[in-house]
């Protein structure tokens, strides 16, 4: 079970972690371990360092308070959008520019290589773009028809 | 006056008169809104303000600022601006700003009230006016956006499919009148192409079977001609043929060789011009690209494109003549012959398209599966000795039946695709066939006229079959236009992307450098993310040793990388003598600063010419000596080729320690005046360790060295040692100093370094 702890936030955006009969530990930062196979559980709170301090084994154990400000820090301090439909891919020069629309709002974006589209291990992708930003791309069979055809030849 | 003009035309009106007589300093874009959406935002700052333009628009005084921060995140990072002790703003943005906002962030935090004097003191005065030059540079000249970095300084809003082709015309430019020439040829042979079917119903109906049209009867009645005449007029028909024959022959191959002359000339030069850009290209642009990418640039792309030229445009061009000149003549002969055998031509052409790009598609998804096969095999193969170690056979074997069986099932759908395909495009190729002769045959019977006759239907059967190639090959010429337009495309990236570390105008390269070396405020990260080296200020005479130490990732590779500008400062300055090293020559610089690496790279070669890659000139003699002074000589001459031994691939493999005093005497015959050395860690014998220390201490001898040390030999004769950690100075002075301070960071690392050496000792 994961021991009690709360977060507070400061002025300046930054969390402190506080535990009973411990020293408080300030601007520490939260990652998950697994995100792609496991987003809710093993959540690492780390201090500024990067040595972690606390390992929250599973949201679902923590008091719903918590629980909020934690998932709040991992949706802001985590952009990976999910692409919902891809609207075209372009491939007009050996780069794919693909437009999309995510669950964050419409993308653009160019994806260099083939080897910057990479398996998941439960059948979902991960898209890296020129920039370096990642998407997720859900399992084929998950995109409708339209989407689907956009990309299967790239995959 | 107004520096509107700064921002790019789109942007400038956003600002919507917002602007207060005030000059704009930078700019950026970012992408996110305070909900990790996706939301075109701006952020600008001006010498008293930092404006904020998004769905809503704010402006925040410079002076009222105590701290701006970037916090990294996964995907999303944020600019924090804390005004009165709270978060006044937090800009957002994903990686695609990443450089542009950091930029923004370095430029702010140098005019915040609370700043450092002194580190601006630390920057040259001709670098605010470079660096709005770099800005410019990368904006369009034609749409006046921001070319994104990726993109190598091509906009790609700007460029064109057709472009990219055009470019490639223009390398071929100096053989333009060859490739004329050809074009001409090939014209011509297209024509000839015709004239053997032509003899064909020449000879039927003059020589083999005369007929002549009787316009009473209406029919075709048999010529009076004897046979003798008849056998002589074939044979004349059988000269024409062979002189035709002839004639194609010489100009098909004059044209092929002319082709495939200027196709290799045109290759050959485009390689080059690839290398060479390349060579001129800033690490930068290698540490974000793999090798093997590169490498397939210079081959493999430049090669397609000889394809492209020698077959794929004039190919095309004798297609579409061959198509024209087999049409005219069937329409000249016999109109209604020429309609029956023009129909199904385009659904021919048409249905060999799709199965072309079908068939690319599915063929693209299978080299996937291939690909992701072999990794499978590559992974495990070379691993063996840890498979077995954990007894996973089993799961090696598992894992690689399920990739395969996954290429099976594709290759499968293919084969089933191909079959159910292929029997219908050749099915309609000989039905087509088989309709000429129906409709020939018919209208022979029923029709008979000078037009209808036994040789017009030969004719039309034999020119019926030489539409086929053509077609086929323009209804797959487009595949080979893209593929060349994309190999066209990686070749021309390369050719446009701008070195990044080059010699300004008046660069020095003075005689004698003394070696004195200065960093003053030096800040650098790699790519706009997490400093690597954060305000370092150090000072190294000439001749002194700086041995660099500190936990791994402190910095201490990044320190020696920027003192011969493998990359150029983010902010600060290093000083050689006194003069900015920006504002040295590039090569006089580099050929100044000596390295000896931690993997020494030996070049194919013999071992003398690995030496003298320090200095081309130098005589064998000098080469021993070197070598003798980097206790090398010995055990190169007991090698049976001594120093004509090859090294490298498929070469002899050398010892680490070999290579270390290779790669030590290439560096004392390179007889620089600062030299920086990465020490080894891999451990070498007693014997091997003392001779390798000796000829580092003949080779750092009156030098300015820098040292990543890690041998206590080393650290404890440097003259000075500096203890990077996280990107900052944190302790300088001598080995017996530091080593026993309080709590200090290098007594730290020595304990546990002894520690460790206790440990394997034990043992």
């Amino acid at each position: 079970m994961t021991e009690p702890f709360t977060l507070e936030t400061d002025a300046q955006g930054r969390f402190t972690l506080k535990r009973p009969a411990q020293d408080d530990v300030v601007d520490v930062r939260l990652r998950r371990a697994f995100p792609w196979t496991r987003p809710s559980q093993s959540i690492s709170i780390r201090n500024k360092d990067g040595k972690e301090v606390l390992l929250i084994e599973d949201l679902a154990d923590l008091a719903p308070d918590v629980r909020q400000t934690v998932e709040a820090y991992l949706s802001s301090g985590c952009f990976i959008p999910r692409i919902q439909r891809i609207l075209e891919v372009d491939l007009g020069f050996g780069f794919q520019e693909w437009r999309t629309m995510t669950d964050r709002g419409p993308a653009e974006f160019r994806v260099q290589e083939r080897e910057d589209i990479r398996f998941m291990p439960d059948g979902r992708f991960s898209v890296k773009d020129a920039d370096g930003n990642l998407y997720e791309l859900p399992a084929l069979g998950d995109l409708a028809e339209e989407s689907r055809k956009a990309v299967e030849g790239l995959i | 006056m107004s520096q509107e003009n700064t921002l790019p035309a789109g942007l400038a009106a956003r600002l919507n008169g917002d602007l207060q007589d005030e000059a704009i300093v930078g700019w950026s874009e970012h992408d996110l809104d305070g909900n990790n959406r996706f939301s075109s935002q701006l952020a600008v700052l001006t010498d008293t303000r930092l404006l904020l333009i998004g769905a809503t628009r704010r402006a925040i005084a410079i002076a009222s600022i105590d701290e701006c921060r970037i916090i990294e995140g996964l995907g999303v990072d944020r600019l924090a601006i804390i005004a009165g002790g709270k978060l006044e703003a937090e800009l957002r943005y994903s990686r695609r700003h990443r450089t542009t906002m950091t930029r923004l962030h370095r430029k702010l935090e140098r005019r915040l009230p609370k700043a450092d004097p002194k580190k601006n003191e630390a920057r040259p005065d001709w670098l605010d006016a470079v660096e709005r030059e770099a800005e410019k540079k990368e904006l369009c000249p034609k749409c006046g956006l921001l070319i994104p970095t990726y993109a190598e300084g091509v906009c790609p809003r700007c460029i064109a499919k057709r472009r990219i082709l055009w470019r490639l015309m223009d390398v071929a430019k100096p053989y333009r009148k060859r490739i004329w020439f050809a074009l001409f040829l090939t014209i011509c042979l297209s024509a000839i192409s015709v004239i053997p079917a032509r003899l064909n119903k020449a000879m039927i109906d003059t020589a083999i079977d005369p007929k002549i049209y009787n316009a009473v009867t209406q029919k075709n009645e048999p010529r009076m001609i004897s046979a003798e005449d008849r056998v002589a007029m074939l044979l004349k028909l059988g000269g024409a043929f062979a002189a035709t024959i002839i004639v194609t022959e010489l100009i098909g191959r004059t044209r092929m060789r002319i082709l495939a002359w200027t196709g290799t000339t045109v290759t050959a030069d485009l390689r080059h011009l690839v290398y060479a850009h390349m060579h001129e290209l800033s690490l930068r642009y290698f540490a974000k690209r793999r090798t093997g990418s590169l490498i397939t640039r210079v081959t493999n792309d430049t090669d397609r494109l000889w394809d492209f030229i020698v077959f794929g445009s004039v190919d095309s061009i004798r297609n579409v003549t061959m198509i024209i000149f087999i049409a005219t003549l069937m329409f000249l002969t016999n109109w209604r012959l020429a309609f029956v055998s023009l129909i199904p031509l385009p659904l021919l052409g048409y249905l060999t398209y799709v199965r072309g790009m079908k068939m690319q598609k599915m063929f693209g998804r299978l080299w996937t599966y291939w690909s992701r096969l072999t990794a499978v095999v590559g992974d495990a193969l070379p691993g063996v000795r840890v498979v077995k170690a954990f007894a996973n056979e089993d799961k090696e074997i598992r894992r690689f039946d399920r990739r395969s069986n996954e290429y099976t099932d594709k290759e499968q759908e293919i084969h089933i695709v191909w079959t159910s395909l292929q029997p219908i495009v050749s099915g309609l190729m000989r039905i087509s066939a088989m309709i000429i002769w129906i409709a020939g045959g018919y209208l022979i019977i029923r029709h008979p006229s000078e037009a209808n006759t036994l040789g017009t239907l030969v004719m039309f059967s034999g020119l019926n079959g030489m539409f086929y190639g053509p077609i086929m090959e323009l209804a797959n010429s487009n595949r080979m236009v893209t593929r060349a337009a994309t190999s066209a495309q990686r070749i021309f990236e390369v050719l446009d992307t701008p070195p990044e570390i080059y010699s300004r105008q008046g660069a020095a390269a003075p005689e004698k450098m003394q070696g004195k070396v200065e960093f003053r405020h030096v800040s650098f990260s790699y790519e706009g993310a997490q400093p690597a080296l954060r305000d370092v200020s150090m000072v190294a005479e000439p001749g002194e040793m700086i041995g660099l130490c500190g936990p791994s990732g402190a910095g201490k590779s990044t320190f020696v990388n920027l003192i011969c500008r493998f990359y150029d400062v983010t902010d600060g300055q290093i000083l050689i003598d006194g003069v900015d090293v920006r504002d040295y020559d590039v090569k006089y610089l580099r050929r100044a600063v000596g390295m000896v690496l931690q993997e020494p790279y030996l070049f194919h070669g013999t071992i003398s010419d690995n030496i003298r890659y320090g200095n081309a000139d130098a005589t064998d003699a000098q080469v021993i000596t070197a070598a003798r002074a980097a206790n090398a000589h010995d055990f190169i001459v007991g090698f049976p080729d001594g120093y004509d031994t090859m090294v490298g691939e498929r070469g002899q493999s050398l010892s680490g320690g070999e290579r270390q005093r290779i790669s030590i005497a290439r560096a004392i015959l390179h007889n620089p005046r600062i030299l920086i050395l990465d020490e080894a860690t891999s451990s070498v014998d007693t014997e091997t360790e003392r001779q390798i220390q000796q000829a580092l201490d003949r080779l750092v001898e009156g030098r300015t060295t820098f040292a990543i040390a890690h041998r206590l030999s080393t650290l404890t004769a440097a003259d000075r040692l500096v203890v990077l950690d996280k990107g900052t100075i944190a302790e300088q002075g001598k080995h017996d100093d530091l080593v026993n301070k309080e709590g200090g960071v290098y007594a730290k690392l020595h304990k546990t370094q002894v520690e460790m050496n206790l440990v394997v000792a034990i043992r």
